[in-house]
């Protein structure tokens, strides 16, 4: 077969493909956000511990009604100041460790062009008797096809969950050290 | 600078990999091959010693990686540019590329010289040939096709369907699917134990490992794991399964016989694939999110050592040596 041929039916297969948007098929991205709180940790994972909480300390919420409390299947419906509703299902919470892991179970890409995302919070000891808070996800981004737009490409996704990780982290680092 | 070096280390890799080779063959020890996603490369480190012995730069996006069962010639998925490349022992510093269009992810290598590859958008299960890249077959099977097993005695190929909650079987010779068999939510990893009787499918979503006979499909058993079960590899006698859980950050060693968990080993943050040794005296897990790689003992499932990776590690395979 002809390069030529290679190429042409590599791109008519695309096309075609273009169509199935199922999420996994590109390369996850990853976004890793931290703060310190200069307050001790159970006093933080007190602020953050419930699932459907979010909306007392992230300034991007306008709520984040929940249903099945702080255990794995749980959920909350995230909907965001901006408009579009995110569904999050909690993998595992572990009260102990003061840490929690969710998934994004129902999208919203047209609001936040995330297709899937896998995420963990958790509070650390920091130093001087204070805290970490660590969120991190990994993600993937709107669309999963191989030639996505500037809006929904991986840059795209990246910066909407970081961004909604550092204003919910600042704002919880506000208003916990005010306490 | 960095441009130079990274020049300088392609270069080099092949050299240094040849003499790592030569190494670690009269030491007789398997070699680890691990994708770096983001980073576009491949690590190669020596089991004996646990070490780096070089980087192979390779096409954009490497996301699975196979070797065919001589372990001469390694193949890597590219799911973003629809590519497969393979690494020669020849001549393993110079990929050859195959096209193969669609998001072609899992991929299993016969002892036939044939490749099984998940194509991850067209649902399908492509056989072609490892060399020339010729087609035999693109097999329809269940939504978003994830890793790919073979079970070579019994001339079958098993497939995880994420998004359809099934495995597909498909019969090696007739390159047919032969049977559909429902699992846990969301299959995405899944390996057949090296007697070839059994097939463990680690089910993301349900949090827990379906477990089937190989031969009659019959449903042996579930067991719980951590959250998000994304790699599992079966010990070379087949009594110990590992399970890697992503959202966990942990990896639970499974007693086959009894199908219980019996040890948690906390490793790196979010694990993905993991394998074994051949004698079974180490496991190693890809930590895609804190870049590294646990090494375990392969008995207790006990970590080791943690060893520094690229970004994006993702998948991995051991390659015996001589």
């Amino acid at each position: 077969m002809s390069l030529f041929r290679v190429i042409a039916c590599h791109v008519v297969l695309v096309l075609l493909g273009a169509a199935s948007a199922a999420a996994h098929g590109p390369t996850p991205q990853k976004v890793e956000e931290s703060i310190a709180i200069a307050a001790p940790p159970d006093v933080v994972w007190a602020a953050v511990k419930n699932f459907d909480g979010l909306v007392a300390w992230n300034p991007l919420v306008e709520s984040s009604k929940g249903k099945g409390g702080n255990v794995a299947g749980g959920e909350r419906i995230v909907a965001l100041k901006s408009g579009g509703k995110l569904t999050d299902s909690l993998d595992e919470y572990l009260e102990d460790e003061m840490s929690y892991s969710y998934r994004l179970a129902t999208p919203d890409i047209e609001a936040f062009p995330v297709s899937f995302y896998s995420s963990t919070l958790a509070v650390r000891p920091g130093a001087d008797g204070g805290s970490e808070v660590i969120w991190d996800a990994r993600l993937y981004r709107a669309d999963t096809g191989n030639f996505p737009s500037e809006t929904q490409n991986d840059q795209a996704a990246i910066d909407a969950v970081a961004q909604f990780f550092q204003e919910g982290l600042k704002t919880l680092k506000e208003q916990v050290e005010a306490q | 600078m960095l441009a130079t070096l990274k020049r300088l280390a392609a270069a080099v890799a092949p050299l240094v990999l040849a003499s790592a080779i030569a190494a670690s063959a009269q030491a007789a020890a398997p070699l680890l091959y691990v994708t770096n996603q983001s980073d576009g490369s491949v690590l190669v480190i020596d089991t004996a010693t646990d070490t780096k012995v070089a980087t192979l730069q390779v096409p954009a996006g490497p996301a699975m990686i196979t070797a065919s069962p001589g372990g001469r010639r390694l193949y890597i998925t590219h799911p973003e540019t629809g590519q497969i490349s393979i690494l020669d022992g020849q001549a393993i510093g110079r990929p050859k590329v195959l096209n193969v269009s669609g998001k072609p992810f899992g991929i299993a290598a016969m002892g036939d010289g044939r490749l099984f590859v998940s194509d991850w958008d067209r649902d399908l299960l492509v056989v072609l040939d490892g060399e020339t890249g010729e087609k035999f077959a693109e097999i329809k099977v269940g939504r978003a096709p994830a890793q790919v097993a073979v079970a070579p005695h019994a001339k079958r190929v098993f497939i995880a369907n994420r998004e359809d909650n099934s495995i597909s079987v498909v019969d090696t010779d007739r390159l047919i699917v032969i049977a559909t068999v429902k699992v846990g939510h969301a299959p995405f990893a899944l390996a057949v134990s090296p007697a070839g009787d059994r097939v463990y499918v680690a089910n993301v979503q349900s949090g827990d490992v379906s477990v089937l006979d190989a031969n009659s499909l019959a449903h042996q058993g579930t067991v719980r794991v951590g959250a998000m079960p994304y790699g599992v590899a079966v010990s070379p006698g087949g009594d110990r399964v590992l399970v890697a859980n992503q959202q966990s950050g942990t990896v639970n060693v499974v007693d086959a016989a009894s199908l219980v968990p019996t040890y948690r080993a906390k490793v790196g943050r979010y694990p993905e694939s993991i394998v074994m040794l051949p004698d079974g005296s180490k496991a190693y897990v890809v930590n895609w999110m804190s870049s590294d790689i646990s090494v375990l003992d392969g008995e207790t499932g006990r970590e080791l050592k943690r060893l520094e990776a690229g970004d994006g590690a993702r998948g991995l395979v051991v390659v015996p040596s001589g």
